[in-house]
């Protein structure tokens, strides 16, 4: 009797061991399907709002013409234009790349591998719009076909092969960041500098309200200043051209703080998702917080009506 | 950060913080058209490079930009004698012309 127990006992005992190492498997990959979907989704948004930023760097130079006469053509319109777009594209790759992680969350349950294919298929597209991505074409032709693979893949549930087939996209995304890191950093400087520039020419010229200046005092009570029609006192007109330069290097720094963050982030989703691929497991949880880049791209999405 | 770029944006922002005190020390209208002229030169230089991305170990352009960074301190100073505007004109030019050099360099 003791023998038939044990004889029945080793094959249950091997199952749930199977089951074990399977659901440690789909931890692993559920775990990195969640980092890249909130790393991709976080991406996408900052680079909408470094689009912004080009946009309202337009902005400045249609009032520098209207202000100081700065001459303003098609061509440099084009200019911006362009560089908006190349923004927005990358854009729209990193939101592909959010949708396909989603895709592999859901995965969890086998309902879904449509959205896998799916998913796989739009990145791929969205990744082709992007010349200068390294390996950009190869990859986008990798997981323009991918979908099928990953499909069956996904209904394999192998997860090592699902990360593997990703393991250059997100190498590739990481090295772009990194090397394209220095572009967004001066977009936002260059913005920064010429809204200053405007800026203190305009209370040189007696063109600013100093209302904001007076809030701290009189707000707790309910009044709001008078602008005076006579120049600006010297002090005050001080005082908005140092609120001027303080504000300008604060929203410098932060820019500069976001796009560090970011690198860090996607450096560290790139090395988590070779991990998975080459070792087939990823015991690493938590990830990198993004609270620097989501503060940076806040009011840039409100200004852009998001 | 890539040194071209980076020269790029310099004379850009440098040229952008001193433009009204330059534009306001030119005695005429035809002195004002040649400053923005090449300021304009110069804020289209930058947005080139922006969009080309450049590889910064070509050996003319390091020479480009190191030729640019005198030109840039040479802009600067010159800026503290502004009652002699034609030269002022001068060696904005030079200096626009040089970067216009630099943004020519594309990675290929």
């Amino acid at each position: 009797m003791l023998r038939l127990r044990r004889f029945f006992a080793f094959p249950l005992l091997f199952v749930l061991c199977a089951s074990l190492l399977s659901c440690k498997t789909s931890d692993d990959a559920r775990a990195l399907a969640t980092q890249m979907t909130s790393t991709a989704s976080c991406l996408s948004d900052y680079y909408a709002a470094l689009a912004q930023i080009v946009d309202n760097h337009a902005r400045l130079e249609r009032l520098q013409q209207a202000t100081s006469g700065v001459p303003l053509d098609a061509q440099d319109q084009a200019q911006l234009s362009d560089v908006q777009a190349d923004l927005q594209k990358r854009s729209e790759m990193a939101k592909a790349l959010a949708d396909l992680a989603k895709a592999f969350t859901g995965l969890s349950g086998s309902k879904a591998p449509a959205d896998v294919s799916t998913s796989a298929a739009d990145l791929g597209t969205a990744l082709a719009a992007i010349p200068n991505m390294p390996g950009g074409s190869d990859a986008a032709t990798v997981l323009q076909n991918a979908g099928k693979i990953l499909t069956q893949f996904a209904q394999e549930r192998d997860e090592r092969k699902m990360a593997k087939s990703i393991d250059p996209t997100i190498a590739a995304l990481s090295q772009m960041y990194t090397q394209e890191k220095p572009v967004y950093d001066s977009i936002d400087r260059t913005y920064i500098g010429l809204a200053q520039g405007i800026a203190l020419d305009l209370v040189n010229h007696n063109q600013v309200d100093p209302n904001s200046l007076m809030a701290p005092a009189l707000q707790p009570f309910d009044l709001s200043s008078r602008v005076p029609t006579e120049q600006l006192s010297q002090g005050l007109a001080d005082y908005a051209r140092e609120q001027i330069k303080t504000k300008a290097a604060t929203d410098i720094a932060a820019h500069s703080k976001a796009s560090d963050t970011m690198d860090g982030a996607l450096k560290e989703l790139a090395k988590r998702t070779h991990e998975l691929a080459a070792e087939g497991r990823m015991p690493q949880r938590g990830f990198p917080s993004l609270a620097d880049v989501e503060s940076w791209i806040e009011p840039h999405q409100k200004q852009h009506g998001k | 950060m890539g040194p071209s770029l980076q020269s790029l944006e310099d004379q850009y922002m440098l040229l952008t913080q001193q433009l009204s005190m330059i534009l306001a020390a030119c005695p005429s209208q035809t002195e004002r058209d040649q400053v923005m002229t090449q300021y304009v030169a110069s804020r289209r230089n930058y947005w080139n490079c922006v969009q080309r991305v450049f590889h910064d170990d070509d050996p003319q352009v390091i020479s480009l930009v190191t030729e640019m960074k005198s030109e840039q301190q040479q802009i600067t100073d010159c800026t503290k004698h502004l009652d002699d505007i034609a030269k002022v004109i001068d060696i904005i030019t030079d200096a626009v012309g040089v970067g216009t050099a630099l943004a020519a360099k594309v990675a290929v």
